[in-house]
């Protein structure tokens, strides 16, 4: 059974980040009990499902996660030498209502569903919950509002795209599939908005596209049995296709080469994101954690790989 | 009253058309399915058909008449936003709703777009109503009423007349904010209260009609209505849904009908406009059910044949 790697999540997410998430994760549910009459119950278990604990923002804290409340935690210290809490609580609040709506869509479309078809009314009600935390901060003809409109379409667009793709080379995965994530741009930019620094964005952007290469990949790497009987496409199974031999399993060729072919392509993208200036020292840290656990990942699993491959060579 | 007014129908394709063709640029990769499935809801080269259809809920519609009736004349461009909010409000709802019944054939992976037409109808009131006012605080109300009965109505089992006037007649609740966005504009939030009433009755008067005409598919879907499940409480032990309502079951139907719809006719803070609207759906109601007649009644003589036997 996995358990909770408790310690990379610390060494990630500070103290006061913690709190700042589990507060804001508190308020989405209070929200959830407060406004569905009928159905919080439903909706609350559904939510706590998720981290298997009795803390549902526990779930956002793994250190595999993207780090969608890391982002503006960053930005806005980068770019004022502090936090304003209340403005970061709000920021995890709409950024757990993004969540809950990406989870019901997302579990539909990968064929894995639990009750997500009886909740997905619920899509609505978290997308614009979401939504009502901007409200709060940027005027309705703030220039916010047209460019948190393009990220969104752009990301509804990607994900719905994405479920289509049947073959992905590594334009099709850095052009479309990666950008899966880039809906975390919009706290990141709603804090760049809010303090003026427009001159932020574009670095900032490019950062979250390139990190997000990585972070898909390497999530592709180590989910690649399940996307694999889900009927899930994926960069690395569709390379994985391409480059084993013919009457080669795919997991033969994920031992012998695959892994080793991801793990050099992670390498280049992290090198590169790791050159960015715009991200601040912590963000520079946190890659080095980042990598750290996925190479521990990736350790945990050469014992099995190299037996794997040994056994396909005496079968060779 | 013509059903459709020329210059209402003009704005309703310059509405949805404009939802319709805005896909291409705003979710270019996945435009192509996207419009694909939209010209199948509508069955014709026209998407506004869709929305047009005279059996259909006045969506667009209200928004029109209400202005009509506070203003005498609308605003062409403030309309046409409503119908281009309330298209894109429909096309979420129509791929959720699929999704959820069960009989979804492409929607399931068009779903992502589901985000894109939420988006786009609730934006278009930014352009109208700043965050602080009034109008904000009645989306949000609404808004959640409607995910919540929403989701209700998809996990009932069984459905009695107080489920049905408490819970199911809130699903049309959505078509509350553009009537209520044109009430605001005009300054007459008084009015309000009384639009919410009105569409809860009618949005009641309308879902009930639809289970009545439907109820061979929904039979067949296992969808849970109140029209069935009234059906199943009412009918003899052994005896067939179908025998129930040719032998009553239509009957009870359209006095139920015919009571909401007296209902909403004294209903008479609303313009003539919207009553001989009224009068017009109530007469279709009548010829529809006229079509039912002989069919119905060769039904009744068999089930009384065989309870005779």
């Amino acid at each position: 059974m996995n358990t909770f790697p408790e310690a990379a999540s610390r060494a990630i997410y500070e103290p006061t980040l913690r709190q700042t998430i589990i507060e804001g994760i508190g308020i989405t549910i209070q929200q959830v009990r407060q406004k569905l009459p009928y159905l919080a119950q439903e909706v609350e278990a559904w939510i706590n499902w998720h981290s298997r604990t009795s803390e549902p923002a526990e779930y956002f804290l793994h250190p595999a996660a993207f780090p969608l409340f890391l982002l503006p935690w960053w930005a806005e210290k980068q770019v004022t030498g502090s936090r304003d809490l209340k403005f970061q609580t709000d920021l995890a609040c709409a950024t757990g209502n993004f969540y809950y709506y990406t989870r019901i869509v997302d579990n539909l479309m990968d064929n894995h569903p639990t009750v997500e078809q009886r909740l997905l009314p619920m899509s609505g009600y978290f997308m614009f919950q979401f939504n009502l935390v901007y409200q709060n901060y940027f005027k309705q003809n703030h220039p916010f509002w047209d460019w948190c409109d393009t990220i969104w379409s752009e990301f509804c667009d990607i994900c719905a795209k994405d479920v289509r793709l049947t073959d992905i080379d590594e334009k099709t995965f850095t052009n479309i599939v990666s950008r899966k994530c880039c809906a975390g741009k919009i706290s990141l930019g709603a804090v760049l908005y809010r303090y003026d620094r427009l001159d932020l964005l574009e670095p900032w952007m490019k950062w979250v596209d390139l990190y997000s290469c990585w972070h898909v990949l390497q999530e592709d790497l180590f989910d690649w049995k399940k996307d694999l009987d889900l009927h899930t496409e994926t960069y690395i199974l569709s390379e994985a296709k391409r480059r084993k031999k013919d009457d080669d399993l795919i997991l033969v060729w994920l031992a012998d080469e695959g892994f080793d072919w991801a793990i050099t392509q992670l390498g280049v993208w992290m090198w590169d994101l790791k050159k960015m200036e715009v991200a601040p020292p912590e963000t520079q840290r946190f890659l080095d954690q980042r990598e750290t656990y996925m190479l521990g990942q990736r350790d945990r699993l050469d014992k099995g790989l190299q037996f794997i491959s040994r056994l396909a060579s005496l079968r060779g | 009253m013509m059903l459709h007014p020329p210059e209402f129908l003009a704005l309703v394709k310059d509405g949805v058309g404009r939802a319709v063709e805005r896909v291409h640029d705003e979710i270019p990769l996945s435009a192509d399915p996207v419009k694909d499935w939209l010209m199948s809801l509508s069955g014709t080269q026209e998407p506004a058909d869709y929305f047009l259809h005279p059996a259909a809920f006045p969506l667009m519609l209200l928004p029109w008449l209400v202005e009509r009736q506070l203003n005498n004349k609308v605003d062409m461009e403030f309309q046409t936003d409503l119908v281009f909010s309330n298209a894109n409000l429909y096309y979420y709802i129509r791929l959720v709703d699929n999704v959820m019944d069960g009989h979804a054939t492409v929607e399931t992976k068009l779903l992502p777009s589901a985000g894109y037409f939420m988006n786009c109808f609730h934006a278009v009131y930014r352009d109208y109503f700043e965050f602080g006012h009034a109008f904000w605080d009645f989306f949000r109300v609404t808004w959640e009423d409607f995910c919540d009965v929403t989701m209700a109505d998809g996990l009932q089992t069984d459905m009695d007349e107080k489920t049905f006037m408490t819970l199911i007649g809130r699903k049309v609740g959505a078509a509350k904010l553009s009537v209520a966005a044109v009430c605001y504009r005009y300054n007459r939030p008084d009015l309000i209260p009384l639009w919410d009433q009105w569409t809860d009755l009618f949005g009641r008067w309308h879902l009930f009609q639809e289970d009545l005409f439907d109820w061979q598919q929904d039979l067949q879907l296992g969808a849970i209505t109140y029209f069935l499940c009234e059906a199943k409480r009412r009918k003899r032990p052994d005896e067939p849904e179908i025998s129930w309502i040719a032998r009553e079951g239509l009957d009870w139907g359209f006095e139920q009908l015919s009571g909401w719809m007296k209902e909403l006719q004294r209903m008479n803070f609303v313009s003539q406009e919207v009553s001989s609207y009224l009068e017009s759906r109530e007469k279709d109601l009548l010829e529809r059910r006229e079509k039912l007649g002989s069919a119905l009644e060769m039904i009744r003589q068999l089930s009384r044949r065989k309870s005779n036997e």
